[in-house]
Protein backbone atom coordinates (compact mmCIF):
# COMPACT_ATOMS: atom_id res chain seq x y z
CA UNK A 1 0.00 0.00 0.00
CA UNK A 2 1.55 3.46 -1.24
CA UNK A 3 1.77 5.89 2.02
CA UNK A 4 0.19 8.98 1.52
CA UNK A 5 2.14 11.61 3.13
CA UNK A 6 2.17 15.12 3.68
CA UNK A 7 4.20 16.67 0.74
CA UNK A 8 5.62 20.18 2.20
CA UNK A 9 5.85 22.79 -0.92
CA UNK A 10 9.45 24.47 -1.33
CA UNK A 11 9.26 27.79 0.49
CA UNK A 12 9.69 30.10 -1.85
CA UNK A 13 6.59 28.70 -3.54
CA UNK A 14 4.56 29.03 -0.26
CA UNK A 15 6.57 32.58 0.03
CA UNK A 16 5.12 33.66 -3.04
CA UNK A 17 1.67 32.51 -2.14
CA UNK A 18 2.05 34.40 1.36
CA UNK A 19 2.70 37.51 -0.77
CA UNK A 20 -0.52 36.87 -2.96
CA UNK A 21 -2.59 36.83 0.13
CA UNK A 22 -3.01 33.57 0.58
CA UNK A 23 -3.19 32.61 4.23
CA UNK A 24 -2.88 28.90 3.71
CA UNK A 25 0.49 29.43 2.72
CA UNK A 26 0.90 31.46 6.18
CA UNK A 27 -0.33 28.52 7.93
CA UNK A 28 2.09 26.33 5.74
CA UNK A 29 5.26 28.40 6.63
CA UNK A 30 4.70 28.21 10.42
CA UNK A 31 3.55 24.75 10.89
CA UNK A 32 6.73 24.16 8.74
CA UNK A 33 9.31 26.42 10.55
CA UNK A 34 8.11 27.80 14.04
CA UNK A 35 9.11 24.74 15.97
CA UNK A 36 12.43 24.92 15.28
CA UNK A 37 12.80 28.67 15.79
CA UNK A 38 11.16 28.21 18.76
CA UNK A 39 13.29 25.51 20.37
CA UNK A 40 16.64 27.82 18.98
CA UNK A 41 15.07 30.83 20.81
CA UNK A 42 14.26 28.69 23.87
CA UNK A 43 18.10 27.23 24.05
CA UNK A 44 19.31 30.59 23.15
CA UNK A 45 16.86 32.19 25.80
CA UNK A 46 16.15 29.87 28.32
CA UNK A 47 13.14 31.24 29.03
CA UNK A 48 9.73 30.38 27.90
CA UNK A 49 8.45 33.80 27.01
CA UNK A 50 11.06 35.18 25.67
CA UNK A 51 11.60 33.02 23.60
CA UNK A 52 7.60 32.48 22.97
CA UNK A 53 8.23 36.68 22.39
CA UNK A 54 11.58 36.12 19.90
CA UNK A 55 9.63 33.56 17.54
CA UNK A 56 6.84 35.73 17.17
CA UNK A 57 9.08 38.53 16.51
CA UNK A 58 11.05 36.48 14.39
CA UNK A 59 7.80 35.54 11.85
CA UNK A 60 6.68 39.14 11.92
CA UNK A 61 10.03 40.43 10.63
CA UNK A 62 10.40 37.98 8.16
CA UNK A 63 7.04 37.80 6.72
CA UNK A 64 7.04 41.30 6.59
CA UNK A 65 10.01 41.45 4.66
CA UNK A 66 9.10 38.35 2.94
CA UNK A 67 9.16 40.49 -0.44
CA UNK A 68 12.52 40.75 -0.49
CA UNK A 69 13.33 37.12 -0.16
CA UNK A 70 14.46 36.15 -3.95
CA UNK A 71 14.78 32.32 -2.89
CA UNK A 72 18.97 32.49 -3.31
CA UNK A 73 19.44 30.80 -0.02
CA UNK A 74 17.35 28.36 1.74
CA UNK A 75 14.55 29.91 3.33
CA UNK A 76 15.28 28.27 6.78
CA UNK A 77 19.03 30.04 6.66
CA UNK A 78 17.47 33.35 6.36
CA UNK A 79 15.01 32.85 9.04
CA UNK A 80 17.67 31.27 11.82
CA UNK A 81 19.80 34.38 11.16
CA UNK A 82 16.57 37.01 12.36
CA UNK A 83 16.20 34.45 14.95
CA UNK A 84 19.54 34.39 16.38
CA UNK A 85 19.68 38.50 15.73
CA UNK A 86 16.36 38.89 17.22
CA UNK A 87 17.87 36.54 20.56
CA UNK A 88 21.04 39.05 20.31
CA UNK A 89 18.93 41.77 20.58
CA UNK A 90 16.20 40.08 24.06
CA UNK A 91 20.11 39.33 25.57
CA UNK A 92 20.99 42.87 25.46
CA UNK A 93 17.88 44.14 26.40
CA UNK A 94 17.78 41.57 29.31
CA UNK A 95 21.42 42.78 30.24
CA UNK A 96 20.45 46.49 30.35
CA UNK A 97 17.37 45.58 33.00
CA UNK A 98 18.64 42.69 35.31
CA UNK A 99 22.33 40.76 36.06
CA UNK A 100 21.67 37.19 35.02
CA UNK A 101 22.00 34.84 38.48
CA UNK A 102 24.04 31.17 38.70
CA UNK A 103 22.07 28.87 36.99
CA UNK A 104 19.57 27.01 39.04
CA UNK A 105 21.05 24.02 40.48
CA UNK A 106 24.38 24.75 39.38
CA UNK A 107 27.22 22.30 41.08
CA UNK A 108 31.00 22.41 41.50
CA UNK A 109 32.87 20.09 39.24
CA UNK A 110 32.25 16.34 39.75
CA UNK A 111 35.57 14.25 39.15
CA UNK A 112 34.26 11.03 41.09
CA UNK A 113 33.03 9.68 38.37
CA UNK A 114 35.43 7.37 35.64
CA UNK A 115 32.74 7.60 33.10
CA UNK A 116 33.44 11.03 31.26
CA UNK A 117 30.78 11.17 29.00
CA UNK A 118 28.32 9.56 31.85
CA UNK A 119 29.23 12.61 34.05
CA UNK A 120 28.81 14.99 31.57
CA UNK A 121 25.44 13.60 30.45
CA UNK A 122 24.20 13.26 34.06
CA UNK A 123 24.26 16.80 35.13
CA UNK A 124 21.45 18.95 34.99
CA UNK A 125 23.82 21.52 34.73
CA UNK A 126 24.83 21.70 31.11
CA UNK A 127 21.71 23.40 30.31
CA UNK A 128 23.50 26.06 32.62
CA UNK A 129 26.63 26.07 31.24
CA UNK A 130 25.36 26.60 27.61
CA UNK A 131 23.86 29.77 29.30
CA UNK A 132 26.79 30.71 30.68
CA UNK A 133 28.86 31.29 27.26
CA UNK A 134 29.22 34.11 25.59
CA UNK A 135 26.10 34.45 23.29
CA UNK A 136 28.17 34.10 20.05
CA UNK A 137 29.60 31.10 20.76
CA UNK A 138 25.98 30.05 22.36
CA UNK A 139 24.46 30.32 19.00
CA UNK A 140 27.42 28.55 17.02
CA UNK A 141 27.19 25.75 19.75
CA UNK A 142 23.61 25.43 19.84
CA UNK A 143 22.84 25.66 16.00
CA UNK A 144 25.90 23.10 15.60
CA UNK A 145 25.51 20.44 18.29
CA UNK A 146 21.97 21.03 19.67
CA UNK A 147 19.78 21.19 15.95
CA UNK A 148 22.64 19.63 14.22
CA UNK A 149 23.06 22.16 11.53
CA UNK A 150 26.17 21.30 8.78
CA UNK A 151 28.94 23.99 9.73
CA UNK A 152 28.38 25.97 6.52
CA UNK A 153 25.16 26.12 7.20
CA UNK A 154 25.85 27.34 10.43
CA UNK A 155 28.00 29.63 9.26
CA UNK A 156 25.41 31.43 6.95
CA UNK A 157 23.27 31.57 8.97
CA UNK A 158 25.44 33.39 11.35
CA UNK A 159 26.94 35.48 8.39
CA UNK A 160 30.37 34.51 9.32
CA UNK A 161 33.22 32.62 8.13
CA UNK A 162 32.83 28.96 8.23
CA UNK A 163 36.69 29.09 9.99
CA UNK A 164 35.08 31.30 12.52
CA UNK A 165 32.42 29.12 13.47
CA UNK A 166 34.45 26.26 14.17
CA UNK A 167 36.56 28.78 16.08
CA UNK A 168 33.73 29.73 18.07
CA UNK A 169 32.14 25.99 18.58
CA UNK A 170 35.80 24.97 19.56
CA UNK A 171 35.94 27.37 22.01
CA UNK A 172 32.08 27.13 23.12
CA UNK A 173 32.63 23.35 23.71
CA UNK A 174 35.55 23.91 25.61
CA UNK A 175 34.33 26.63 27.91
CA UNK A 176 31.45 23.61 28.35
CA UNK A 177 33.80 21.60 28.93
CA UNK A 178 35.70 23.49 31.70
CA UNK A 179 32.46 24.91 33.46
CA UNK A 180 31.21 21.14 34.03
CA UNK A 181 34.83 19.99 35.08
CA UNK A 182 35.49 17.65 31.98
CA UNK A 183 38.21 19.85 30.58
CA UNK A 184 40.87 17.37 30.24
CA UNK A 185 44.60 17.47 30.36
CA UNK A 186 46.87 15.01 28.47
CA UNK A 187 47.18 12.82 32.05
CA UNK A 188 43.32 12.50 32.14
CA UNK A 189 43.25 10.88 28.73
CA UNK A 190 43.34 6.97 28.65
CA UNK A 191 46.93 5.44 27.54
CA UNK A 192 44.86 4.33 24.24
CA UNK A 193 43.84 7.20 23.10
CA UNK A 194 47.49 8.79 22.89
CA UNK A 195 48.70 6.62 20.46
CA UNK B 1 46.39 23.65 24.60
CA UNK B 2 47.58 26.63 22.43
CA UNK B 3 45.43 27.91 19.68
CA UNK B 4 47.61 26.43 16.86
CA UNK B 5 45.22 26.70 14.16
CA UNK B 6 45.63 23.89 12.51
CA UNK B 7 45.41 21.39 15.37
CA UNK B 8 41.78 23.32 16.20
CA UNK B 9 41.02 22.55 12.97
CA UNK B 10 42.09 18.82 13.00
CA UNK B 11 40.22 18.37 16.03
CA UNK B 12 37.06 20.40 15.19
CA UNK B 13 36.28 18.40 12.18
CA UNK B 14 37.50 14.81 13.91
CA UNK B 15 34.67 16.27 16.65
CA UNK B 16 32.14 17.12 14.24
CA UNK B 17 32.81 13.59 12.40
CA UNK B 18 32.72 15.17 9.57
CA UNK B 19 35.71 13.21 7.74
CA UNK B 20 35.73 9.88 6.32
CA UNK B 21 36.79 7.23 8.53
CA UNK B 22 40.23 6.78 7.06
CA UNK B 23 41.20 9.97 7.05
CA UNK B 24 39.76 10.47 10.52
CA UNK B 25 41.99 7.72 12.38
CA UNK B 26 45.30 8.82 10.20
CA UNK B 27 44.71 12.36 11.56
CA UNK B 28 43.83 11.40 14.74
CA UNK B 29 46.88 9.70 15.12
CA UNK B 30 49.29 12.80 14.16
CA UNK B 31 47.69 14.62 16.80
CA UNK B 32 50.02 14.97 19.90
CA UNK B 33 48.72 13.94 23.64
CA UNK B 34 47.60 17.58 24.27
CA UNK B 35 45.32 17.87 21.02
CA UNK B 36 44.13 14.31 21.84
CA UNK B 37 43.00 15.50 25.29
CA UNK B 38 41.48 18.47 23.68
CA UNK B 39 39.86 16.12 21.12
CA UNK B 40 38.01 13.78 24.45
CA UNK B 41 37.10 16.81 25.85
CA UNK B 42 35.64 18.66 22.38
CA UNK B 43 33.81 15.13 21.97
CA UNK B 44 32.28 14.85 25.51
CA UNK B 45 30.74 18.12 25.01
CA UNK B 46 29.22 17.97 21.86
CA UNK B 47 28.20 14.68 22.37
CA UNK B 48 26.60 15.90 25.99
CA UNK B 49 24.99 18.49 24.05
CA UNK B 50 23.63 15.91 21.11
CA UNK B 51 22.06 13.98 24.07
CA UNK B 52 20.17 17.07 25.95
CA UNK B 53 16.98 16.20 26.16
CA UNK B 54 14.56 18.49 23.66
CA UNK B 55 12.93 21.37 25.05
CA UNK B 56 9.07 21.10 25.33
CA UNK B 57 7.50 22.17 22.00
CA UNK B 58 5.15 24.61 21.61
CA UNK B 59 1.92 23.91 23.17
CA UNK B 60 -1.52 23.62 21.05
CA UNK B 61 -2.02 26.87 22.39
CA UNK B 62 0.95 28.49 21.92
CA UNK B 63 0.59 28.04 18.73
CA UNK B 64 -2.69 29.16 18.21
CA UNK B 65 -1.50 32.38 20.15
CA UNK B 66 1.75 32.79 18.06
CA UNK B 67 0.05 32.35 14.91
CA UNK B 68 -2.80 34.58 16.03
CA UNK B 69 -0.45 37.61 17.00
CA UNK B 70 1.76 37.12 14.25
CA UNK B 71 -1.18 37.12 11.68
CA UNK B 72 -3.00 40.01 13.35
CA UNK B 73 0.26 42.14 12.55
CA UNK B 74 0.90 40.98 9.25
CA UNK B 75 -3.07 41.13 8.39
CA UNK B 76 -2.90 45.07 9.66
CA UNK B 77 -0.03 46.46 7.26
CA UNK B 78 -1.63 44.20 4.27
CA UNK B 79 -5.47 45.89 4.82
CA UNK B 80 -3.34 48.90 5.04
CA UNK B 81 -1.76 48.93 1.63
CA UNK B 82 -5.32 47.43 0.56
CA UNK B 83 -7.10 50.33 2.14
CA UNK B 84 -5.70 52.70 -1.04
CA UNK B 85 -6.36 50.36 -3.43
CA UNK B 86 -9.79 50.30 -2.63
CA UNK B 87 -10.32 46.96 -4.31
CA UNK B 88 -13.23 45.13 -3.20
CA UNK B 89 -12.64 41.15 -2.90
CA UNK B 90 -15.72 40.13 -4.07
CA UNK B 91 -17.62 40.74 -7.57
CA UNK B 92 -19.42 43.98 -6.74
CA UNK B 93 -23.29 43.65 -7.30
CA UNK B 94 -23.46 46.80 -9.80
CA UNK B 95 -20.81 44.40 -11.80
CA UNK B 96 -22.90 41.35 -12.27
CA UNK B 97 -25.71 43.19 -12.88
CA UNK B 98 -24.38 45.66 -15.13
CA UNK B 99 -26.16 43.99 -18.19
CA UNK B 100 -29.63 44.14 -16.53
CA UNK B 101 -28.53 47.84 -15.48
CA UNK B 102 -27.54 48.71 -18.81
CA UNK B 103 -30.94 47.62 -20.17
CA UNK B 104 -32.95 49.10 -18.31
CA UNK B 105 -31.08 52.51 -18.94
CA UNK B 106 -31.62 52.51 -22.20
CA UNK B 107 -35.72 51.52 -21.69
CA UNK B 108 -35.92 54.75 -19.23
CA UNK B 109 -34.09 56.81 -22.24
CA UNK B 110 -36.66 55.27 -24.85
CA UNK B 111 -39.49 55.73 -22.34
CA UNK B 112 -38.45 59.61 -21.98
CA UNK B 113 -38.12 60.14 -25.55
CA UNK B 114 -41.39 59.17 -25.85
CA UNK B 115 -43.07 60.83 -23.26
CA UNK B 116 -41.87 63.83 -24.39
CA UNK B 117 -42.54 63.56 -27.93
CA UNK B 118 -46.12 62.68 -27.39
CA UNK B 119 -46.36 66.22 -25.28
CA UNK B 120 -45.23 67.71 -27.85
CA UNK B 121 -47.93 65.93 -30.44
CA UNK B 122 -50.52 66.89 -28.14
CA UNK B 123 -49.12 70.59 -28.14
CA UNK B 124 -49.28 70.66 -31.91
CA UNK B 125 -45.80 71.11 -32.49
CA UNK B 126 -45.95 68.99 -35.50
CA UNK B 127 -42.65 71.34 -37.00
CA UNK B 128 -40.63 70.40 -33.85
CA UNK B 129 -40.66 66.45 -34.10
CA UNK B 130 -37.83 66.04 -35.70
CA UNK B 131 -36.19 67.52 -32.70
CA UNK B 132 -37.09 64.70 -30.01
CA UNK B 133 -36.33 62.30 -33.23
CA UNK B 134 -32.79 63.94 -33.47
CA UNK B 135 -32.44 63.46 -29.65
CA UNK B 136 -33.61 60.18 -29.15
CA UNK B 137 -30.92 59.12 -31.99
CA UNK B 138 -28.04 61.16 -30.27
CA UNK B 139 -29.70 59.83 -26.85
CA UNK B 140 -29.20 56.59 -28.36
CA UNK B 141 -25.82 57.14 -29.45
CA UNK B 142 -24.58 57.74 -26.59
CA UNK B 143 -26.11 54.90 -24.76
CA UNK B 144 -24.42 52.73 -27.48
CA UNK B 145 -21.23 54.56 -26.66
CA UNK B 146 -21.58 54.41 -22.92
CA UNK B 147 -22.19 50.69 -23.41
CA UNK B 148 -19.60 50.40 -25.94
CA UNK B 149 -17.17 52.03 -23.28
CA UNK B 150 -18.04 49.63 -20.61
CA UNK B 151 -17.69 47.25 -22.64
CA UNK B 152 -14.00 48.00 -23.64
CA UNK B 153 -13.49 48.56 -20.09
CA UNK B 154 -14.43 45.37 -19.43
CA UNK B 155 -12.28 43.81 -22.52
CA UNK B 156 -8.96 45.75 -21.22
CA UNK B 157 -10.01 44.27 -17.71
CA UNK B 158 -10.13 40.73 -19.42
CA UNK B 159 -6.81 41.36 -21.03
CA UNK B 160 -5.10 42.71 -18.23
CA UNK B 161 -6.52 39.10 -16.30
CA UNK B 162 -4.90 37.33 -19.29
CA UNK B 163 -1.82 39.25 -19.29
CA UNK B 164 -1.52 38.82 -15.29
CA UNK B 165 -2.00 35.21 -15.52
CA UNK B 166 -0.09 33.90 -18.31
CA UNK B 167 3.88 33.35 -19.30
CA UNK B 168 4.41 32.86 -16.08
CA UNK B 169 7.63 30.91 -15.54
CA UNK B 170 7.24 27.80 -13.87
CA UNK B 171 7.90 28.49 -9.87
CA UNK B 172 5.31 31.42 -10.28
CA UNK B 173 2.46 28.94 -11.64
CA UNK B 174 1.13 28.35 -8.03
CA UNK B 175 0.57 32.07 -7.82
CA UNK B 176 -1.56 32.10 -10.73
CA UNK B 177 -5.03 31.49 -8.82
CA UNK B 178 -4.46 34.40 -6.58
CA UNK B 179 -3.33 36.44 -9.68
CA UNK B 180 -6.39 35.65 -11.54
CA UNK B 181 -8.30 36.36 -8.30
CA UNK B 182 -6.68 40.26 -8.10
CA UNK B 183 -7.25 40.59 -12.16
CA UNK B 184 -10.89 39.62 -11.60
CA UNK B 185 -11.13 42.05 -8.70
CA UNK B 186 -9.62 44.71 -11.16
CA UNK B 187 -12.18 43.68 -13.68
CA UNK B 188 -14.84 44.09 -11.04
CA UNK B 189 -13.64 47.57 -10.65
CA UNK B 190 -13.18 48.75 -14.05
CA UNK B 191 -16.78 47.50 -14.89
CA UNK B 192 -18.00 48.94 -11.86
CA UNK B 193 -16.61 52.50 -13.02
CA UNK B 194 -17.49 52.62 -16.48
CA UNK B 195 -20.91 51.32 -15.37
CA UNK B 196 -20.97 54.19 -12.59
CA UNK B 197 -20.20 56.95 -15.21
CA UNK B 198 -22.71 55.40 -18.09
CA UNK B 199 -25.15 55.99 -15.80
CA UNK B 200 -24.08 59.38 -14.77
CA UNK B 201 -23.98 60.03 -18.71
CA UNK B 202 -27.88 58.94 -18.64
CA UNK B 203 -28.58 61.98 -16.68
CA UNK B 204 -29.45 60.82 -12.88
CA UNK B 205 -32.52 59.69 -12.05
CA UNK B 206 -33.42 58.93 -8.37
CA UNK B 207 -33.00 55.33 -8.89
CA UNK B 208 -29.65 55.76 -10.32
CA UNK B 209 -28.85 58.06 -7.10
CA UNK B 210 -29.61 54.58 -5.13
CA UNK B 211 -27.49 52.60 -7.24
CA UNK B 212 -24.44 54.97 -7.09
CA UNK B 213 -24.45 54.98 -3.52
CA UNK B 214 -24.72 51.64 -3.44
CA UNK B 215 -21.75 51.32 -5.49
CA UNK B 216 -19.44 53.77 -3.48
CA UNK B 217 -20.90 51.36 0.07
CA UNK B 218 -19.19 48.29 -2.02
CA UNK B 219 -16.43 49.97 -2.89
CA UNK B 220 -16.30 51.49 0.63
CA UNK B 221 -16.51 48.38 2.31
CA UNK B 222 -12.43 47.06 2.91
CA UNK B 223 -13.83 43.60 4.58
CA UNK B 224 -11.75 41.44 5.63
CA UNK B 225 -11.15 38.43 3.99
CA UNK B 226 -13.93 35.98 5.16
CA UNK B 227 -16.36 33.33 3.89
CA UNK B 228 -19.03 34.13 1.81
CA UNK B 229 -22.02 33.22 4.31
CA UNK B 230 -25.02 35.14 2.23
CA UNK B 231 -26.38 31.35 1.85
CA UNK B 232 -26.61 30.55 5.23
CA UNK B 233 -30.03 30.69 6.56
CA UNK B 234 -29.95 33.00 9.75
CA UNK B 235 -32.47 30.21 11.06
CA UNK B 236 -30.12 27.53 11.31
CA UNK B 237 -29.45 27.21 14.80
CA UNK B 238 -26.36 24.88 14.51
CA UNK B 239 -24.45 27.42 12.22
CA UNK B 240 -24.81 30.29 14.38
CA UNK B 241 -22.24 31.35 17.42
CA UNK B 242 -23.43 29.93 21.09
CA UNK B 243 -25.71 32.38 22.62
CA UNK B 244 -24.05 34.22 25.39
CA UNK B 245 -26.04 37.25 26.69
CA UNK B 246 -29.85 37.77 26.19
CA UNK B 247 -30.90 41.36 26.21
CA UNK B 248 -33.92 43.91 25.58
CA UNK B 249 -33.63 46.26 22.64
CA UNK B 250 -34.79 49.26 24.93
CA UNK B 251 -31.72 49.56 27.07
CA UNK B 252 -28.71 49.36 24.74
CA UNK B 253 -26.54 50.38 27.58
CA UNK B 254 -27.30 47.52 29.49
CA UNK B 255 -26.58 45.54 26.89
CA UNK B 256 -23.19 46.47 26.35
CA UNK B 257 -22.39 46.51 29.59
CA UNK B 258 -23.53 42.26 29.90
CA UNK B 259 -21.67 41.92 26.50
CA UNK B 260 -18.58 43.05 28.26
CA UNK B 261 -19.40 41.48 31.15
CA UNK B 262 -19.45 37.72 28.70
CA UNK B 263 -15.99 38.71 27.83
CA UNK B 264 -14.87 39.38 31.07
CA UNK B 265 -15.49 36.78 32.74
CA UNK B 266 -13.87 34.49 29.84
CA UNK B 267 -16.51 33.14 28.19
CA UNK B 268 -15.73 34.42 25.02
CA UNK B 269 -12.66 35.62 23.59
CA UNK B 270 -12.89 38.57 21.05
CA UNK B 271 -11.73 37.24 17.89
CA UNK B 272 -10.75 38.99 14.40
CA UNK B 273 -13.16 38.24 12.20
CA UNK B 274 -10.88 36.85 9.61
CA UNK B 275 -9.36 34.47 12.18
CA UNK B 276 -12.94 33.80 13.50
CA UNK B 277 -14.34 32.33 9.75
CA UNK B 278 -10.77 31.01 8.97
CA UNK B 279 -11.65 28.02 11.60
CA UNK B 280 -12.80 24.91 10.67
CA UNK B 281 -16.00 24.62 12.56
CA UNK B 282 -16.56 28.01 13.38
CA UNK B 283 -20.12 29.48 13.48
CA UNK B 284 -21.20 31.61 10.51
CA UNK B 285 -21.32 35.57 10.97
CA UNK B 286 -23.96 37.36 9.46
CA UNK B 287 -23.33 41.07 9.96
CA UNK B 288 -19.73 41.37 9.60
CA UNK B 289 -20.28 42.99 6.70
CA UNK B 290 -22.24 45.94 8.47
CA UNK B 291 -19.52 46.08 10.76
CA UNK B 292 -16.33 45.99 8.62
CA UNK B 293 -18.05 49.26 7.01
CA UNK B 294 -18.48 51.34 9.41
CA UNK B 295 -14.73 50.52 10.77
CA UNK B 296 -11.90 52.85 9.66
CA UNK B 297 -9.87 51.71 6.91
CA UNK B 298 -7.08 50.81 9.09
CA UNK B 299 -9.39 48.96 12.00
CA UNK B 300 -10.01 46.20 12.82
CA UNK B 301 -13.36 44.21 13.10
CA UNK B 302 -13.69 42.01 15.73
CA UNK B 303 -16.64 39.11 17.25
CA UNK B 304 -17.58 39.86 20.58
CA UNK B 305 -20.24 36.87 20.90
CA UNK B 306 -23.68 35.47 19.90
CA UNK B 307 -26.44 36.03 22.08
CA UNK B 308 -30.28 37.46 21.80
CA UNK B 309 -31.96 40.59 21.64
CA UNK B 310 -35.71 40.52 22.16
CA UNK B 311 -35.89 36.96 22.03
CA UNK B 312 -33.98 37.10 18.30
CA UNK B 313 -30.58 36.28 17.13
CA UNK B 314 -27.60 38.84 17.42
CA UNK B 315 -24.15 39.28 16.78
CA UNK B 316 -21.78 41.57 18.80
CA UNK B 317 -18.78 42.88 17.34
CA UNK B 318 -15.71 45.19 18.61
CA UNK B 319 -14.32 48.04 16.17
CA UNK B 320 -11.04 48.89 17.07
CA UNK B 321 -9.75 51.83 15.21
CA UNK B 322 -6.30 51.62 15.74
CA UNK B 323 -4.90 47.88 16.51
CA UNK B 324 -1.28 48.62 15.77
CA UNK B 325 -1.15 49.60 19.08
CA UNK B 326 -3.75 46.73 20.62
CA UNK B 327 -2.31 43.80 21.76
CA UNK B 328 -4.95 40.83 21.25
CA UNK B 329 -4.29 39.26 24.84
CA UNK B 330 -5.22 42.30 26.53
CA UNK B 331 -8.84 43.26 25.38
CA UNK B 332 -10.95 42.41 27.94
CA UNK B 333 -9.76 45.51 30.09
CA UNK B 334 -10.18 47.76 26.97
CA UNK B 335 -13.96 46.45 25.92
CA UNK B 336 -15.82 49.81 26.18
CA UNK B 337 -19.53 50.12 25.35
CA UNK B 338 -18.79 52.57 22.35
CA UNK B 339 -16.48 49.84 20.56
CA UNK B 340 -19.65 47.57 20.71
CA UNK B 341 -21.97 47.10 17.29
CA UNK B 342 -24.75 44.59 18.21
CA UNK B 343 -27.11 43.07 15.18
CA UNK B 344 -30.21 41.48 15.85
CA UNK B 345 -30.72 38.77 13.02
CA UNK B 346 -31.95 37.90 10.32
CA UNK B 347 -31.86 41.67 9.01
CA UNK B 348 -29.02 42.73 10.88
CA UNK B 349 -30.77 45.59 12.71
CA UNK B 350 -28.00 47.46 14.35
CA UNK B 351 -29.21 48.05 18.01
CA UNK B 352 -26.06 49.62 19.50
CA UNK B 353 -23.95 52.21 17.85
CA UNK B 354 -20.65 53.29 19.02
CA UNK B 355 -20.90 56.57 20.47
CA UNK B 356 -19.69 58.95 18.20
CA UNK B 357 -21.83 57.03 14.99
CA UNK B 358 -24.52 57.20 16.90
CA UNK B 359 -24.23 60.91 18.03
Amino acid sequence: MRRRGRVHEPDYALIQRYLEGDLRAFESLMEAHEQRVFAIALRMMRNREEALDVTQETFITVLRKASSFKGRAAFSTWLYRVTVNTCYDHLRKRRRQISIPLPEGYEPPDRSTNDRLASVEMRPTIEGALAELPETFAAAVILSDVEGLPLREVSEILDIPVGTVKSRVFRGRRMLASQLGNLLTPDDCPKEEQR
Amino acid sequence: MNDNRPEIESIIDLATDDLAPEEADRLERSLNPEALAELASQRAARQALERLHPPPGLSGDEQRRLRMAVRSELRLERSIRRAGRRRPRARSPIARAFPALAAFAVLIVVVAIAVTSGDRLEFGQDDSFEAPATTFAAATTRVAMETETVAEAAAAAEEYSTTETTGLPETEALTQAAAEAEAEAKADEAAAMASAEAMAALDATDSEDELGTEEVEVEAGELPEITDTTTVSPSDRSSRPPILFEVSSSSPREAARRISAVISEGLATPLPVHDFVEQPTAPVLLCFESAASIAEPEGAVYFLAGGLVDGEDAEAYLLVDDPISDDAFVFPERIDSQDILLYSLPDCTLILLPDDEAG
